[in-house]
């Protein structure tokens, strides 16, 4: 239950990959909100950071992962998407068009891809941080 | 059909070339939208890298001469080809259009990518099996009344 209305929120999932995983790994974690019926978050954005197991930056070396977020039974955006690209820019950033809307008692998972062809060529952790908001429903979206 | 109005979209396509593909090789693939006919997405920009095929090591520095072309129905939207390796060499690897570009219900999304083969350490080929990878950053929602039409 958010303390103020809008309520900043910024959620942080760790998916911890190991060496040699194969093409189409997947990791998933869930995250949870903790809103009530009366509020709904909106996802703005995601922050993607690929590190290797001492926290170096990674991403130069293994940036072929796909990101997948489920808000209930619905995937939003509707496909993976690339966040290779996302990790390698300076900001490491990607603002949404539209916020991604979660609703309560809508679990939000986030999976974790692997999509390079060959093995991976060391234990990687893909940091993935939504840059969200609670609020009381009023309409919208 | 989206979810909710309006819903993010991010379409990611991938396109590999060979070590040995040629100058003018292409690669074309095909968006699925699954938009309802009360509805439309717009493109609001593109991201993109390249990386290696195999450990998707970055590789845009050593080849990076691509050219995209985005195909709505049987239009080419921008009119032209456009650089692609300049935009993955940017900080945010992110290009905006100055407006978004409009896909229809029935209208396939194409993307294709082109290598034109500027030369590098290898020669007129890329250096090794390169993946382009490409993320359209759009919107899906309801048609209104007002707007892009």
């Amino acid at each position: 239950m958010a303390n103020q209305n809008p309520q900043p929120d910024i959620y942080e999932i760790n998916l911890s990959f190991a060496n040699s995983s194969p093409q189409g790994t997947k990791l998933s974690s869930q995250v949870y909100t903790f809103q009530s019926s009366f509020e709904e978050v909106r996802v703005y954005a995601v922050m993607i950071n690929i590190v290797n197991s001492e926290d170096d930056d990674a991403s130069a070396s293994m940036s072929d992962f796909q990101l997948t977020i489920e808000a209930g039974a619905n995937k939003v955006p509707s496909n993976s998407f690339d966040i290779g690209a996302i990790a390698t820019s300076r900001e490491k950033t990607l603002a949404f068009p539209s916020p991604v809307v979660v609703g309560f008692q809508e679990p939000l998972t986030i999976t974790g891809e692997w999509m390079g062809t060959t093995n991976l060529g060391a234990a990687t952790v893909v940091k993935i941080t939504l840059i969200a908001e609670t609020a009381m429903i009023e309409g919208g979206y | 059909m989206a979810n909710q109005n309006p819903q993010p979209e991010i379409y990611t396509t991938r396109h590999t070339f060979s070590g040995s593909a040629t100058q003018g090789s292409s690669d074309v693939q095909t968006v699925y939208t699954n938009q309802a006919s009360n509805e439309e997405v717009r493109i609001y920009g593109i991201m993109a890298d390249i990386s290696l095929t195999g450990d998707g090591s970055v590789a845009r520095d050593a080849e990076s001469d691509f050219d995209i072309h985005i195909q709505v129905g049987n239009s080419n939207i921008p009119s032209k080809a456009f650089d692609l390796g300049v935009i993955t060499q940017k900080d945010d690897r992110r290009l905006d259009f100055p407006s978004p570009v409009l896909a229809m219900f029935n209208q396939p999304i194409s993307v294709k990518v082109i290598y034109k083969g500027g030369a590098n350490a290898t020669g007129n080929t890329p250096a090794a099996s390169t993946t382009v990878r490409v993320s359209l950053i759009s919107e899906l929602s309801l048609q209104t009344s007002r707007g892009y039409n």
